[in-house]
């Protein structure tokens, strides 16, 4: 009976998609689990911040403040730069470009699974997150979601050896795809000709083909080009721009562009016929 | 019939956390199957309350936990309950490194039935078989102690 149903229940997993409706329920008992399991961890950080001394917590203050400045100084250019670039689309009859919303989110678990590069965030389905959205930290792309909880969600990591994500040098925007190693700390690119122009050094960008991350995040840099004559294509490694086993607040986001695509695309085509 | 509950499921959500606490890097590889654990001790203890139903459910959970295929452990788990029904009356009275060999094989078993239907349904497994194993037998025996001292201590 019992084997009956779990059968059943892996096909309809496989197949189906209201299942992970089903998920989603089971989940309301599984994130009390999570929760308590991440506590030491946060424990440990509140600890730390609420032992801090008040000089330290001054001097990280002035810090933050002169970063934000510089920062905010640097978005003033980016608002000019962005209507120039958008008047400029205009005249080539290119869609706009929009700005991206993210939602930022704590990271409250890794899998224990060590043949796996999975994480779990603190926002789940009630907080909008879906299947497929692409999670930034503060320096580059992690990797994006594959499963929902109503509370939590777990994230595959670029570096995981079952991810690839299709990425562009952004010097001369020579195409390739990327796939994790299963080593936290180095990505491989795949396909690429022996007569292709990467080097070392160059920063790779998110091309957004495959319509999953969004175009221009950096993915990370090239770290070795190899040209083995005997192979049919280059052995390039990379490692990649975020920090997968230090970040501990992401960015779940949300483009614009991914959530409604045929749209956009149906109003370019109806906007150049008249 | 609830007071034992109220001690089963108690000492399942503890093996859940312990399933997914966070440890060293080395130390994850031989992470014993903690649930598994659980389920065969009170398999063992009460065949009446504990039994295949029980890893089933308690399957589905872990499964949900581990973001594994809906149904993969929880067919494991079952199967795990069915066994120790079945080696219930011999394995009571076993001493505990008798006891201790036995929790290797059957917790391999477990791993190698989830390791089929991952490699069956997914074309590729990502459960390692022999160290889990070898960390569950190497700690049956507190678990089972402590298991125990609790029964004990709530007689139920």
């Amino acid at each position: 009976m019992a084997v009956i149903l779990s059968v059943s229940l892996m096909l309809a997993d496989k197949h189906l998609a209201p299942t992970a409706e089903l998920r989603g329920f089971i989940g309301y008992f599984i994130t009390p689990v999570q929760w308590v399991s991440g506590m030491p961890g946060q424990l440990g950080l509140w600890a730390e911040e609420t032992a801090m001394t008040r000089t330290t917590l001054q001097a990280e203050n002035d810090r933050l403040r002169n970063e934000s400045l510089v920062l905010k100084q640097k978005v003033q250019q980016m608002v000019a730069l962005r209507a120039e670039n958008n008047r400029l689309r205009e005249l080539l009859n290119a869609s706009e470009q929009l700005d991206d919303k993210v939602l930022v989110s704590e990271l409250i678990g890794v899998d224990p699974d060590p043949y796996t590069h999975h994480i779990i965030v603190n926002k789940g389905a009630n907080h909008g997150v879906f299947v497929g959205q692409p999670v930034l930290d503060a320096h580059g792309l992690m990797g994006q979601v594959i499963e929902v909880l109503p509370f939590t969600s777990r994230v595959l990591l670029v570096a995981d050896s079952n991810h690839a994500i299709p990425v562009q040098v952004s010097r001369n925007g020579v195409r390739a795809i990327a796939v994790g190693s299963g080593k936290l700390d180095e990505l491989a690119l795949i396909y690429v000709p022996d007569t292709a122009d990467i080097k070392q050094g160059d920063l790779l960008v998110s091309s957004g083909l495959g319509s999953r991350y969004p175009k221009g995040y950096p993915l990370g840099e090239i770290t070795q080009v190899t040209h083995d004559p005997g192979e049919p294509f280059a052995t390039v490694t990379a490692k990649p721009a975020a920090f997968l086993d230090r970040s501990r607040y992401l960015l779940l986001v949300f483009s614009k562009s991914s959530e409604l695509p045929s749209v956009n695309v149906a109003l370019g085509e109806e906007g150049v016929e008249p | 019939m609830i007071r034992a509950y109220s001690l089963i499921l108690p000492t399942f959500f503890v093996a859940f956390i312990l399933a997914v606490f966070p440890m060293p890097r080395l130390l994850d590889y031989v992470r014993p199957e903690w649930v598994a654990m659980t389920l065969i001790f009170w398999v063992l203890m009460s065949p009446a309350k504990a039994g295949v139903f029980l890893g089933f459910f308690m399957g589905i959970l872990l499964d949900v936990l581990h973001g594994h295929l809906l149904g993969l452990n929880a067919f494991a788990m079952s199967a795990l309950a069915y066994l120790c029904i079945l080696l219930q009356p011999r394995m009571r009275l076993y001493n505990q490194i008798q006891q201790s060999l036995l929790v290797f094989v059957l917790v391999g078993l477990f791993l190698l039935v989830r390791y089929w239907l991952e490699s069956l349904m997914l074309g590729q497994g990502r459960t390692a078989l022999l160290w889990p194993s070898v960390g569950s037998a190497v700690l049956w025996p507190f678990a089972y102690g402590i298991l125990g001292s609790l029964r004990h201590y709530f007689r139920t």
